[in-house]
């Protein structure tokens, strides 16, 4: 398992046929849904799934996660109660919209923890942020809780709440994602781009890909199988990228061995942040079975 | 198998899926499983009813199985809800 | 290996004194001489076309004699129920049905194996009525299933002695010429009546594109064809051929199908001038639409495609990344068109594709074949004949065949289905031997043969998910959880024959 959030799909957690599949599609992690993709009527059933499933059958090459109901649902406290108790890496709550809404369901899964004999903090959260007042308090959002780890945006709810026009190519929601980039990395936190629902636009999925992640996202949301390896290629460095971190990197760790204070390559001097991004770089490189 | 407007449902007829039906009550354990792949898992399937039922302390009731496939996980959730329904309508 | 009782029982059924257990791909040391061909003699004008019922007797058909048919026209055939029906009212009965396979629509022919005109079969595969005919015990001797080049072979050796051999034309001329290329029933590639044609003792047409003017295009040629007779309808084009394969929609297989393009890609026989072979499932096909993008990329162009064609095959070699195509079958329309105009599409017969005794099958100049599975086990020995619970369903067709020639044999197969693992401690029916598999492809990963070290070195530093046999094994053990064992113990009803001749499993009665 790789240390990356790149793809995050997303299965129907009442589904069994396609959550036995979910593990081989390769993305960095799979949440099985509990909110939208589950009819109202099934959702005991489909919390009884996905427990069971962990229990049996948790996958050992990806990160598993659980996307929970929202606080002001009937749903959600049973959804906490019986998803903790099997452990996944996190979960991920829709309409995060204060620091309260992290702190609270910290509480509860603390108190779950617990119950089950978990160790206190195993269990991660992931922040879906998709109205006007979860974007504006983002950065509150995301530092609410030591077991953030990442913060999303839901565009579809976003815009509606927005009285938005929507647009092919997403600029109505440039200024979201802006600040939720934004927000993210000033509290240390991965920021996650939003779900390209018209996965039957291969060119289309890709150029969004390639924006969020120039605006600093580092990783996607995903809901259709095919969109994996694209999220992958396009988080692949290149062989020259790939070779210049490695240099930097070599450089660096050479000025580093010799108690040198400055960095220099091809005898251009190198700032700090281009270290940190070269190894990034390598990083991506590695999950993506590059050979360093 | 028969049963009467106390049964409750869990499932689906999707491949890879079951359709549970049970009614609490009876005298014993009755259980009826069909399946494409009975011959190799009817045995299996039988098992995974009966440690929920064990689990949910349900000694006395009727389960028919419809299964498309299913594997050991997803017969035991759909059981599980089922009694958990059942038990529920019962007000129990 | 089969089991030495069992062989002593195939021993002691007449016809079957002289088989062999299978003992490896290339064990077999053929030597002697082909089968005698009758000699034949028309003066010039000889009318050759009569009414079936008058070629019957003219040919001297009797009990206990040997017909033949080609399986060409698929799921559309209606000449075998043609034939057979009219021998059947000459009260002619216990012959045996030699064919190259048998489909669900053949079906139909069981009410003349239960009044006893057949009472043998022949053939590649035969599946629904027939194949649980066979399967309750109720043929003379057991059915006998043969890869296509082990056809050939039986057929070129004399082991299958052909009395008449029935050939569906859906396009011949008053001299005899055949081809399937034209006409309202046109099939394609005739490559499977081949050898029935050239060694036969009578070889009848039975046509519905009967022309008195001189083909230009010559399949089967007059001078093996005795007699000719035209009825109105030959088959069903919907069952003849299909409608263009598509790439597969499933996401899983598509996983399968990626992994089966990078692997082969990052194996030496991926190379310009190379020759390959893919099937025509939806899976398949999209393996090929991978490796068509690798070469697009590479600019790599395989100099050879050999094996059953389809419109992918077609549009690739259109496109000039297939420079030839070697074919002795077609599966749909823009194939069958494209083997009638295209000069770098050559028709062959079965025998050339894949007769293991003779100088060199074009299987033999396979770099890779990416073939299917029904079962595999932790051998790597394969079964696409029987279901997992020993049901007739498949055909051996060219699998072993293509197998035994390719340098590199993928197979690409769904760890599980429907619960069911794919991946066993023992397939139901050894079709293909282990030996001649060199990958599996599954969703799950990976699996080299550990025959062929030299391929898991070329794959080495790939990223690849390369898993042993056992992991993958283990996994799918995971997933279906505990199955009760299913017994193979009923009486022997069918033999399966590997393309040498030997046997290389059993079919039980169910």
């Amino acid at each position: 398992m790789n240390s990356l959030y790149r793809t995050l799909l997303f299965v129907p957690g009442n589904n069994p046929g396609q959550m036995v599949k979910a593990d081989i599609y390769g993305a960095d992690c799979v949440i099985f849904d509990l909110e939208d993709a589950v009819s109202i009527h099934e959702k005991d059933a489909a919390r009884d799934l996905v427990k069971h499933y962990l229990t049996d059958l948790r996958p050992e090459t990806c990160r598993v996660g659980v996307r929970i109901n929202a606080q002001d649902t009937p749903y959600y406290e049973e959804d906490v109660r019986s998803m903790v108790s099997v452990k996944p890496d996190f979960l991920r709550l829709p309409k995060s919209e204060t620091a309260e809404n992290i702190r609270q369901l910290d509480k509860l899964i603390t108190e779950c923890e617990k119950a089950c004999g978990i160790e206190a903090g195993s269990v991660k959260i992931i922040a879906t942020i998709e109205t006007a007042l979860g974007v504006y308090n983002a950065y509150q959002i995301a530092s609410a809780s030591p077991r953030m780890i990442a913060i999303g945006l839901g565009a579809e709810d976003f815009r509606t709440d927005m009285r938005m026009t929507r647009s092919e190519d997403g600029q109505e929601i440039l200024f979201a994602r802006n600040l939720i980039s934004l927000a993210a990395h000033a509290a240390g936190v991965m920021p996650l781009d939003y779900v390209y629902s018209n996965f039957k636009n291969e060119e289309g999925f890709i150029a969004d890909v390639r924006f969020g992640k120039m605006l600093g996202f580092t990783g996607k949301s995903v809901i259709h199988p095919s969109q994996v390896p694209l999220v992958h290629q396009v988080f692949t460095p290149s062989d020259e990228e790939l070779e210049h971190a490695k240099k930097v990197v070599a450089a660096y760790e050479e000025a580093m061995a010799k108690a040198s204070g400055v960095v220099a390559l091809d005898g251009k001097m190198i700032d700090m942040p281009i270290v940190v991004r070269a190894q990034n770089t390598l990083e991506y490189a590695k999950a993506s079975g590059k050979e360093l | 198998m028969e049963f009467t407007d106390k049964a409750v449902k869990c499932g689906t007829d999707k491949k890879g899926d079951l359709l549970v039906t049970l009614e609490l009550g009876g005298n014993g354990r009755e259980i009826e499983i069909k399946s494409k792949v009975e011959k190799k898992f009817g045995e299996a399937i039988r098992q995974d009813v009966l440690i929920i039922l064990d689990a949910f302390s349900v000694n006395n009731v009727k389960i028919q199985i419809d299964d498309l496939g299913a594997l050991d996980f997803a017969i035991k959730a759909r059981v599980e809800t089922a009694v958990k329904r059942a038990l529920a309508k019962e007000g129990k | 290996m089969l089991n030495p009782s069992l062989l002593n029982e195939i021993n002691q059924i007449p016809g079957f004194e002289n088989k062999k257990a299978f003992a490896g791909a290339f064990a077999a040391k053929p030597n002697g001489r082909m089968a005698a061909r009758p000699i034949k003699f028309v003066t010039p004008g000889t009318n050759k076309k009569f009414s079936l019922d008058y070629i019957l007797d003219a040919v001297g058909l009797k009990d206990g004699m040997t017909i033949s048919f080609h399986h060409c026209l698929r799921n559309g055939d209606a000449v075998m129920l043609y034939v057979i029906d009219a021998i059947a009212k000459k009260g002619i009965r216990d012959l045996t049905l030699a064919v190259s396979s048998l489909s669900a629509v053949q079906d139909c022919l069981l009410p003349y194996f239960e009044q006893g005109v057949i009472t043998a079969i022949d053939t590649s595969g035969n599946r629904g009525k027939l194949g649980a005919y066979v399967q309750q015990g109720k043929l003379k001797k057991p059915a006998i299933y043969r890869t296509h080049g082990g056809r050939a072979r039986a057929i070129e050796t004399g082991e299958l002695h052909i009395n008449v051999a029935f050939i569906a034309a859906p396009c011949c001329d008053k001299y005899g010429n055949i081809n399937g290329v034209q006409g309202k029933s046109a099939c394609g590639s005739l490559g499977y009546a081949m050898p029935d044609a050239e060694y036969a003792d009578f070889v009848v047409a039975v046509t519905d594109g009967y022309t008195e003017t001189a083909l230009d295009y010559v399949s089967i040629p007059q001078t093996q064809v005795d007699y000719i007779t035209e009825v109105d309808s030959i088959g069903d084009p919907a069952g003849i051929a299909t409608g263009s394969i598509r790439v597969s929609k499933s996401p899983a297989e598509l996983v399968i199908s990626k992994y089966a393009a990078d692997v082969i890609a990052a194996t030496e026989y991926f190379r310009d001038g190379m020759v390959f072979q893919f099937g025509s499932g939806g899976m398949a096909i999209a393996t090929a639409s991978f490796i068509r993008e690798k070469m697009l990329q590479d600019s790599i162009v395989a100099s050879a495609g050999v094996g059953g064609v389809s419109g992918f095959h077609v549009q690739m070699l259109n496109e000039g990344l297939i420079k030839t195509f070697y074919d002795p079958q077609d599966f749909d329309v823009t194939a069958i068109q494209s083997l009638g105009t295209n000069p770098r599409h050559h028709e062959i017969s079965a025998s050339a594709y894949a007769n293991p005794f003779s100088a060199n099958p074009y299987v033999n100049m396979l770099d890779f074949a990416v073939l299917s599975a029904t079962e595999i086990d932790v051998d790597f020995n394969v079964n696409v004949l029987t279901d997992s619970y020993g049901k007739l369903l498949g055909a051996p067709g060219g699998h072993p065949d293509a197998a035994a020639g390719a340098k590199l044999t993928v197979i690409t197969m769904p760890l599980l289905r429907n619960r069911l693992p794919m991946l066993l401690d023992h397939v139901s029916t050894i079709v293909t031997p282990g030996e001649s598999i060199d990958i599996l492809v599954t969703e799950y990963g990976i699996a080299v043969n550990p025959r062929r070290q030299d391929v898991t070195d070329m794959l080495r530093g790939k990223a690849l998910p390369i898993k042993s046999m056992e992991e993958l094994k283990a996994k799918a053990d995971k997933l279906t959880g505990k199955a009760t064992p299913v017994e193979f113990s009923g009486k022997l009803c069918g033999l399966v024959e590997y393309r040498d001749g030997t046997i290389i499993d059993v079919i039980h009665q169910i």
